[in-house]
């Protein structure tokens, strides 16, 4: 049985330096909480990566090595990662590392072809041979079923395609649970005793060739046979191509639907640049018109002083005004009263001036005075006059509020423009590399896949047709062969018979196998699941010929549609079941395994999970799994906590909880 | 009785400041910015100086065509009898403070400065 025992990760992803987990050497389980974007998936992928060397997207899709290593590292020229593996098997300790650097001579990389990937295999210390390492990691981990072992929380639905038969994702699930189930043993065992019954055809025949009395049915036999052994070839080569077809189609079909996300992500990024282009108009326009006030800014700016000055000098034009129609009144009393004096009569009412008011009027005269400086009134008030004139040519209209709220405008449309740049960096990440060149290739290929399939699959069943003929009439002429042939074919024939006869029971025994696998595989899984939901009135899991499970009612109907969570629980079942049952052990590893499950399922899940397999590792955020819960349910059977600790978006740590 | 200019200068210091006005992008040439940097000036209080160690940027007719600065210096201080040389002065004196701000606040941007010189000085 496999265990890890530790995996150290450096430069990898989010993991800058060299970051290290521990699993201890008892059965139990191990829980690395982390957030969203620090590293969960990551980790689970740097094991991927030091067994297949292999880094996948959750689309399946694989990552390019020269986008793994740690960004602040390369920002700081350190440029590669590696992986180190220790794991036990059967007693043997071995420690598996991958590393991945820099080709000599190359200062920055830019593509994977600026790498030198190695693996070295150590097994009880000592180093293994690359091929004996090849061969011995995929005795102990082979890839096709490595998915029972490490696997997405997020892609668990990918099970009910099991109970599509059309499926070619359930047709390749499929193929993968009988690989862990140790089917194959048997299937191979068929064909070599297949191999070995044609082989004794030919015996046969050529044994009838040999003697003169079924030389003719010999010849025949033989030419037929060696007709029969082309059809066979030719029709395995079609086999084959339709298995590469099929996971062509697969692959195209999985790449189009994550293009059909990433196209609706397309669309938004183009909305959002669309945005983009709209605000820097606004703000260019704005800027403009900003640029257009502030040409006449000056006045605005001068406008108070220069109306306070206009003020000031209206106020000064109003005084001289009014001193000049003193002076006015002034002269013009002074002249009446002297003409008075003169004539000796009142100059209004002609009457003769008393003594008394003679008088009185040379003591006004007196009081009035000469009337002092002569003073340039009119041309003072012409100069104020021109002036009050000349700065109300300067007045203008306040534009400093208009420029205000401009720029308050240009700052709110920067402020959006910056967010939307921000959102529309984050959309081009997630879209970097698709272009709709890309997804009409992929469906392009798709179809063309498609089309082939049907072309293959029409080659096939003619084939298969032409076949069947063929062996009716090997049948037939081994029958005339059995009632013409003399002793001398007898011990041929019975070797044909012999391995006719254990082929037959090979192919019979791997009937028996299956429907023996799937009951088994179908009560442990119902077992498990009625561990797991949380409904009463399900009453267990029915399996079908592909592995695919549906819920069964207590009344005994199925359950024909369910929820992502009931599709989580069902999923988790089949992957106990096939733990339980499969010759190949290893550890549980889980990424986000909680996320589509409620608080009562997660904790049943929690409960049940050390009876999933004998090393569990799990990948969780908190909020799917709170570390009180985790400690409550497991008590004893949780051996050890780690945290990825965020230094920055680019920088995370791992570091065991206390 | 000195005589009036007929080219305005900025100092060397100056002549960085109104660049790095410039780079700011708010005005469409440096003789709006010189306007503004005057009015700032005026607006602050400032009297009528003599701007030392300029170096000419432009003819007094391309600043002022058709004789509205010179005549509103003529108002704004009666006393001045040499309005370009006044002009200059507060120019200079205008980029001066106007760096000044910057210096203190490199955030600041030029429409702050207007609420500064629009407030009553």
């Amino acid at each position: 049985m496999l265990k890890i025992r530790s995996i150290t990760v450096s430069d990898f992803g989010p993991f800058k330096g060299e970051q290290k987990i521990e699993l201890p050497k008892e059965d139990g389980v191990v829980i690395v909480y982390g957030e969203n974007m620090r590293g969960k998936t990551t980790l689970l992928n740097a094991i991927r990566y030091a067994l297949f060397g292999k880094v996948l997207t959750r689309g399946s899709g694989e990552i390019q090595l020269h986008q793994i290593g740690n960004w602040e590292s390369a920002t700081s020229g350190k440029f590669g990662f590696h992986v180190v593996l220790a794991f036990e098997q059967n007693g043997d300790a071995y420690q598996l590392t991958r590393e991945c650097r820099v080709r000599p001579g190359i200062a920055r990389p830019m593509s994977d072809a600026d790498y030198i990937e190695e693996s070295f295999l150590t097994k009880n210390g000592s180093a293994m041979g690359p091929d004996e390492a090849t061969l011995e990691l995929g005795r102990i981990m082979p890839e096709t079923v490595s998915r029972f072992f490490l696997f997405d929380g997020e892609l668990l639905q990918q099970y009910e395609e099991l109970l599509r038969s059309e499926s070619d994702m359930g047709r390749q699930i499929k193929d993968a649970i009988e690989r862990i189930l140790g089917v194959p043993v048997l299937t191979n065992g068929r064909a070599d005793l297949s191999q070995l019954h044609q082989l004794a055809q030919y015996q046969e025949a050529k044994a009838a060739q040999r003697n003169q009395k079924t030389q003719q049915l010999g010849n025949l036999h033989a030419e037929l046979l060696g007709r029969r052994e082309a059809m066979q070839q030719e029709s395995a080569r079609l086999r084959q191509d339709l298995e590469r077809l099929k996971v062509t189609k697969t692959a195209r079909e999985e790449q189009a639907k994550k293009q059909e996300q990433l196209r609706a992500l397309l669309g938004q990024r183009e909305r959002l640049q669309e945005e983009i282009n709209l605000l820097e108009a606004k703000i260019s326009e704005r800027e403009e018109r900003r640029k257009n006030l502030l040409t006449t800014a000056w006045r605005s700016i001068l406008a108070p002083k220069i109306t306070a000055l206009r003020e000031q000098v209206e106020g000064e034009l109003r005084g001289l005004r009014e001193q000049a129609t003193r002076r006015l009144v002034q002269v013009e009393t002074t002249e009446a009263i002297r003409r008075a004096l003169s004539s000796g009569n009142c100059s209004l009412c002609e009457q003769p001036l008393t003594d008394r008011t003679k008088q009185r009027l040379e003591e006004r005269l007196v009081e009035l005075g000469s009337g002092g400086q002569e003073r340039d009134f009119d041309g003072q008030i012409h100069n104020l006059e021109t002036r009050i004139s000349q700065l109300g040519q300067h007045q203008t209209d306040n534009s400093i509020a208009v420029l205000q709220e401009i720029s308050i405008a240009i700052d709110d449309f920067r402020v959006t423009k910056t967010t939307t740049e921000d959102r529309l960096r984050d959309l081009k990440e997630q879209t970097e590399g698709l272009d709709e060149s890309e997804l009409r290739r992929i469906y392009g290929e798709y179809e063309k896949a498609v089309q082939e399939i049907a072309i293959v699959e029409k080659g096939l069943k003619a084939q298969d047709d032409a076949l069947a003929t063929i062996n009716t009439d090997i049948i037939r002429i081994e029958t005339e062969l059995v009632k013409k042939g003399g002793s001398g074919l007898q011990r041929e024939r019975k070797r044909r018979e012999i391995s006719e006869g254990l082929r037959n029971l090979f192919d019979e025994g791997v009937k028996v196998y299956r429907d023996r696998l799937r009951a088994k595989v179908e009560k442990d899984a119902t077992e498990l699941f009625l561990q797991l939901t949380s409904e009463p009135d399900y009453a267990g899991l029915s399996i079908n010929n592909n592995y695919g499970l549906t819920i069964v009612h207590k009344d005994g109907n199925s359950i024909p549609v369910r929820s992502a969570g009931a599709e989580h629980v069902v999923a988790l079942s089949l992957m106990g079941s096939l733990q339980k049952n499969a010759p190949l052990r290893g550890p549980i590893i889980m990424d986000s395994p909680f996320g589509r499950l409620d608080s009562v399922h997660t904790r049943k899940v929690i409960h049940t999970l050390p009876n999933m397999a004998s090393q569990v590792l799990l990948f969780v955020y908190e909020s799917e799994l709170e570390p009180k819960l985790a400690r409550n349910e497991l008590k004893g059977g949780l051996r050890s906590e780690y945290r990825i600790v965020r230094h920055s978006a680019r920088f995370s740590s791992v570091e065991k909880a206390v | 009785m000195t005589e009036d200019k007929k080219t305005i200068g900025l100092t060397l210091e100056n002549r960085s400041i109104m660049e790095r006005i410039m780079d700011k992008g708010f005005f469409r040439d440096q003789k709006d910015a010189a306007m503004f940097a005057m009015a700032y000036a005026i607006r602050q209080g400032l009297h009528p100086g003599n701007a030392e160690g300029t170096n000419t940027i432009w003819n007094v007719g391309s600043l002022d065509p058709d004789g509205e600065i010179r005549m509103l210096i003529g108002n704004l201080f009666p006393d001045t009898t040499t309005p370009y040389r006044a002009v200059e002065s507060f120019v200079n004196a205008g980029l001066s403070s106007i760096g000044s701000r910057i210096d203190k606040e490199p955030g600041i941007e030029i429409t702050d400065l207007l609420g500064e010189a629009a407030s009553p000085a």
